[in-house]
């Protein structure tokens, strides 16, 4: 939409506003007298209260004496001198006027003043702060961020009690004007790296922008690189914390999952119990949830490689068992494993969008069919589905790299299963490669597990203790100096 | 992605998936022991193999056999017979024929060399000299001798039969209790030890680490750990928790006993020196420089 | 934590290992070897620092061309070494095609040099583990009995020096790279030291392994990996080849690099990744090399690497040293 300024006349105003939204129930227009001059409000009746706004400010109003200097008398009186709490800047074209009736807000339009006076009176209906869905923890707090964009802003900022808190919000180019803010703390986030992610932030340019992984893939430095760019949280505390290390923070309207940027690999396998529980136990579950990712990713690769290609890894007495197993049944391994997998993945994804009712339908009609009946039926063999089910359930380990983990699994089963031992190579170090060559904004994403150092035991592979972790955050940008 | 370019990647994918899918683990034929025999100038091979198709629970062992003019014809002849792709890399015995001299240990050696891929980690035996039908005692041997090994703390590895350029010492499985002990000269005769002999041979080859033997003619078992020490030609026989059984007539001086039955091995073992069996040469070499003479080697036994 | 001037030390050590472990026959007793490695190590840096100098003033497109093929050249042997390992390991399993194209496939990822440098660090990181995990494995079977005692000989010390005066490209590629000036000092002695020493090390594994019988067995590092007694299922060499073949994809990666410093320009900036478009033209020449000279004779043809290597570097201190008189002549 091109920025139309708006027009002097009330009328003519209206009359525009009755164009675009004349045919919505819920947009609403009122006209009336304010100390002799006709005005007129007009709003989003979801999204603004018409109460809020009569309590706000025309009560107000309507006790200020006559108004000198006609329209553009009040519209300054009301701007700059009244005690009515509106916004500071006019609106002064079209397209600021609909994104602001589209944020909730209630506009003056006054006769014979190009500006209008914008209220904040949104009071939009809002599902309530609630627990995490998706990041399971003990402990630490256990709120949730939600859709509003400023709820969110709030829930960070109660957490991130500092001046240096800096929350830019800017409108991303997209049909629906979607609006997202970046947060960060301008003493700890490299500038440079802020500047470079303002700058791609800006240039996005989607139809749609309903979430905030929808920037992720913007963000990537090699298009064939698999591993995510940015990772995201949807608790306020943990954003909180990646501030603290000087990273930066996305919000979007409309998206309960703030985005993080740069994110490492590491901080996949960390979580907020880590830092709540002791360190030895902490240290123990981050070394379980790494081993977790190697069985989901390699697990059934090297089992099809095991059994296909290199039996000698296999003890003598479990050989044959598996011999056994793999006579029983008509495919080849690395074809059974392919398609116990996909199985599983069709079964875990059938009930994530299955109604709730049914969804546990879903999974137990999936368990006996492929649990039960395809075993007695010889079309599967147990030590296949063992492998199977133990990698799909290692997956969930590590929920962030879910879609890594399966992608990487398949690849993983294909090559190993095709080649043997050189395609499990292959696949490996492809992975490997990866992980190496993903360089969220210049940034060594294996920090700080490569190179091993200090700081991989630090906070890394297992993490120190407070006392320890406490004398020297860790802040991006501390080896930049 | 134009269409023939999509089909082509569709057949490559679907090759790859249909094609090279390895080997059914069913259809390999896993090959768990070799056993060589010499019959009236010919040689006999036979393979043990692990059954992957028995019913039953735990390992089943199945086996092929076959005879050549040459041990490697043999073999090929065994491999020859089985229907399915044969599998070394769970190799775990390999047995020597009865009487083989150094010549023999190392053509089966550099032969399973050859064969035994990927990574088998075998133990070596010689077989004795009892007539043996492979079908029906093959997998009895191999058990047998796993149990030798695990109860005498013994192990001869395949590299062992060429790490000395002048000789090479195997164990020798023998039926009724322990083992004997094979000790193969490149120039000279082989020689055939048993009882502590054997045992005490074992030691200084560093291929045990345990006694478990009866001595004084038979009136008492001694059990023990050892470890073998040397200065220069003195070898030092270290006993830790040493253990005797009385089995005949009452002796208070066991230990006594013992030492002079090993000072008589020992000199026995070291009376023949065709071959540094027993890596004397070397520690003398270490500590007087090469050319100097070997003087006679002694026997300490220390117990601890 | 955050990437600057990215360096290829840990891909130029990685190269260089593979050659000890894809060695098909030892070369040498290692107390030869070890007096050998005080000479040859600084020899060989010197070599590779000399050339260094000569590249800067004799560099022109033929010599890079001849650059260029040699690299190829090594690549293309790289390959068909691990393709006959492999194909004795697991007989029948991996055709040369599909050992061309697993080693060349993740190249793909490997193009910038960020990622290769950091890749490379991870692989020797997992090296070192492989190797002290292999170590600790045959432990029981190294004994210092096995060690040998005879009086060295004056061939034994020329057999040490011929092995391990092999010059190797790796130790010519850093004259390629930019801001040599800032890639830390005595990059090649370190380059030449650690990869004697672990040449020796590996020696003297093997001599206590083998004793007399080490110069006969062929795929020596390998075959020692079979006493796999710490290994939960007593079998190592599965990791070890998965090892190897990361190695080797290293060692090609690199050399890519190199190809496109030496054929893409040398304006071009350090992070220069070989194009997607023109990948393919890397592995495709590659494997169709491979595809060709498949029944090559490897230990002649190693040779045969060497002599070409040796006489590039003296066909290029003789350019340089050309360059640099006429220079000089110009001056006065």
């Amino acid at each position: 939409m091109t920025q139309k300024p708006l027009y002097r006349s009330l009328d003519a105003n209206l009359a525009l506003l009755e164009e675009m939204f004349g045919r919505s129930d819920d947009f609403y227009t009122k006209r009336l007298m304010l100390a002799g001059i006709p005005c007129a409000i007009v709003m989003f009746t979801g999204l603004s209260s018409p109460e809020k706004l009569c309590r706000m400010a025309l009560d107000m109003l309507d006790r200020d004496p006559a108004m000198l200097g006609g329209g553009e008398g009040l519209c300054d009186y009301l701007l700059t001198q009244s005690r009515v709490p509106a916004e500071p800047d006019a609106v002064e074209d079209h397209t600021a006027l609909v994104e602001l009736l589209s944020n909730g807000l209630s506009v003056l339009l006054i006769d014979g003043v190009r500006r209008g006076v914008a209220f904040s009176t949104q009071e939009m209906p809002q599902r309530s702060i609630s627990t995490p869905m998706s990041e399971g923890n003990l402990r630490g707090p256990q709120e949730a961020f939600t859709e509003l964009l400023r709820n969110n802003i709030s829930l960070l900022r109660r957490q991130f009690r500092t001046g240096t808190l800096v929350a830019e919000i800017s409108t991303a180019r997209t049909r629906a004007k979607t609006e997202y803010c970046l947060c960060y703390d301008s003493t700890l986030a490299p500038k440079e790296t802020i500047d470079a992610l303002r700058e791609r932030l800006k240039r996005v340019e989607i139809p749609v922008l309903l979430d905030s992984a929808y920037f992720a893939s913007f963000l990537k430095q090699d298009k064939l690189n698999l591993f995510p760019a940015a990772a995201y949280t949807e608790r306020p505390a943990t954003a909180c914390a990646r501030l603290c290390e000087g990273k930066a923070v996305v919000l979007v309207a409309g998206c309960p999952y703030a985005l993080i940027v740069p994110s490492f690999f590491a901080e996949h396998f960390e979580c907020l119990d880590d830092y709540a529980s002791g360190a030895v136990f902490a240290g123990l579950i981050r070394i379980l949830k790494y081993l977790a990712f190697l069985l989901a990713v390699f697990g059934p690769g090297l089992y099809v490689m095991a059994v296909a290609f290199a039996p000698e890894i296999i003890p003598i007495r479990l050989l044959t068992k598996l011999a056994q197993g793999e006579a029983s049944t008509p495919l080849p391994p690395m074809l059974e494993m392919l398609c116990v997998t996909l199985l599983l993945e069709i079964v875990r994804e059938a009930g994530l969008r299955a109604p709730q009712s049914i969804s546990h339908t879903v999974s137990l009609v999936g368990a006996l069919i492929i649990g039960e009946t395809a075993v007695s039926a010889g079309i599967v063999s147990v030590p296949v589905l063992t492998m199977a089910a133990a990698a799909t359930i290692a997956t969930l380990a590590v929920p962030s790299l879910y879609e890594q983990s399966i992608l990487f699994r398949f690849a993983v089963i294909v090559l190993a299963g095709c080649f043997g031992v050189p395609g499990l190579a292959c696949a490996a170090l492809t992975i490997l490669a990866m992980a190496c060559g993903s360089e969220p904004f210049g940034y060594d994403y294996l920090y700080p597990l490569m190179p091993p150092g200090r700081a991989s035991v630090r906070d890394g592979f297992v993490r120190s203790i407070w006392s320890r972790l406490a004398k020297s955050g860790e802040v991006i940008s501390r080896h930049e100096a | 992605m134009s269409v023939p370019k999509a089909k082509a990647l569709l057949t490559v994918c679907a090759a790859l998936l249909l094609c090279g899918c390895g080997q059914a683990l069913s259809e390999r034929e896993i090959v768990r022991a070799v056993f060589f025999a010499r019959q009236q100038g010919a040689y006999s091979a036979c393979l043990l193999l692990a059954d992957q198709n028995a019913e039953s629970d735990g390992v089943q062992y199945k086996t092929a056999s076959a005879r050549g003019d040459t041990a490697a014809q043999a073999l090929h002849l065994a491999e020859d017979a089985l229907p399915g792709r044969l599998y070394y890399g769970l190799l775990d015995l390999a047995a020597l024929p009865p009487g083989c001299d150094w010549a023999d240990a190392q053509t089966l050696g550099s032969l399973l060399y050859d064969k035994a891929q990927p990574a088998p980690e075998l133990s070596v035996f010689v077989l004795d000299t009892a007539d043996h039908s492979w079908a029906a005692d093959a997998a009895s041997l191999y058990e047998d001798m796993k149990a030798v090994e695990r109860e005498y703390n013994l192990h001869c590895g395949l590299q062992q039969l060429f790490t000395q350029a002048d000789g090479c010492a195997v164990p020798a499985y023998r039926a009724d209790s322990g083992y004997d002990f094979a000790l193969l000269a490149a120039d000279g005769a082989s020689v055939y030890v048993s009882g502590l002999q054997a045992q005490l041979a074992a030691a200084l080859c560093g291929q045990t680490g345990r006694f478990f033997t009866a001595f004084a003619g038979g009136q008492a078992v001694c059990d023990t750990r050892v470890n073998v020490t040397a200065e220069d030609t003195t070898v030092q026989l270290h006993l830790r928790d040493t253990d005797f059984q009385p089995l005949g007539a009452y002796n208070e001086d066991w230990q006594a006993l013992l030492c002079t039955e090993l000072q008589q091995a020992f000199s026995a073992l070291t009376t023949d020196d065709a071959a540094d069996f027993f890596h004397l040469q070397f520690w003398h070499v270490n500590l007087w420089g090469p050319g100097s003479a070997l003087p006679v080697p002694r026997l300490e036994i220390l117990f601890e | 934590m955050k990437r600057e001037r990215p360096s290829l030390f840990a891909a130029l050590l990685v190269s260089l290992l593979v050659n000890v472990l894809l060695r098909s026959q030892t070369a040498y007793w290692p107390r030869a070897g070890l007096f050998s490695a005080v000479v040859c190590a600084p020899l060989l840096a010197g070599v590779g620092w000399l050339f260094a100098r000569s590249w800067r003033l004799a560099a022109d497109p033929v010599y890079k061309l001849l650059f260029g093929a040699l690299l190829v050249y090594t690549s293309v042997l790289e390959l068909l070494r691990l393709w006959q390992l492999a194909d004795r390991l697991y007989p029948g399993a991996v055709t040369l095609t599909s050992v061309c194209l697993l080693v060349v496939l993740p190249v793909v990822y490997l193009r910038r040099v960020s990622a290769l440098s950091q890749t490379a660090y991870a692989v020797l990181c997992l090296l070192v583990l492989a190797t002290v995990a292999m170590l600790a494995s045959v432990l029981p079977r190294l004994c210092i009995v096995n060690l040998q005692t005879a009086a060295l000989t004056q061939g034994d010390f020329l057999a040490a020096v011929r092995d391990q005066l092999t010059l190797y490209p790796e130790y010519l590629l850093p004259a390629l790279w930019p801001e040599q000036d800032k890639r830390g000092r005595h990059t090649l002695l370190r380059l030449a030291a650690w990869a004697l020493a672990f040449d020796v090390g590996m020696h003297l594994i093997l001599e206590l392994f083998y004793g007399a019988a080490m110069p006969l067995r062929i795929d020596p590092v390998h075959a020692a990996a079979r006493c796999g007694a710490l290994s939960i299922f007593n079998r190592l060499e599965w990791l070890q080849f998965i090892l190897w073949v990361m190695a080797v994809t290293v060692k090609l990666a690199l050399y890519l690099y190199a190809l496109v410093r030496l054929l893409g320009g040398q304006n071009k900036a350090e992070d220069s990744a070989a194009g997607l478009d023109r990948f393919p033209l890397y592995p495709g020449g590659v494997w169709l090399l491979c595809a060709v000279l498949r029944k090559l004779d490897l230990d002649a043809a190693l040779s045969l690497r060497n002599v070409l290597t040796w006489s590039f570097v003296g066909l290029t201190w003789i350019g340089g040293a050309a360059a640099c008189l006429y220079r000089r002549l110009r001056r006065c």
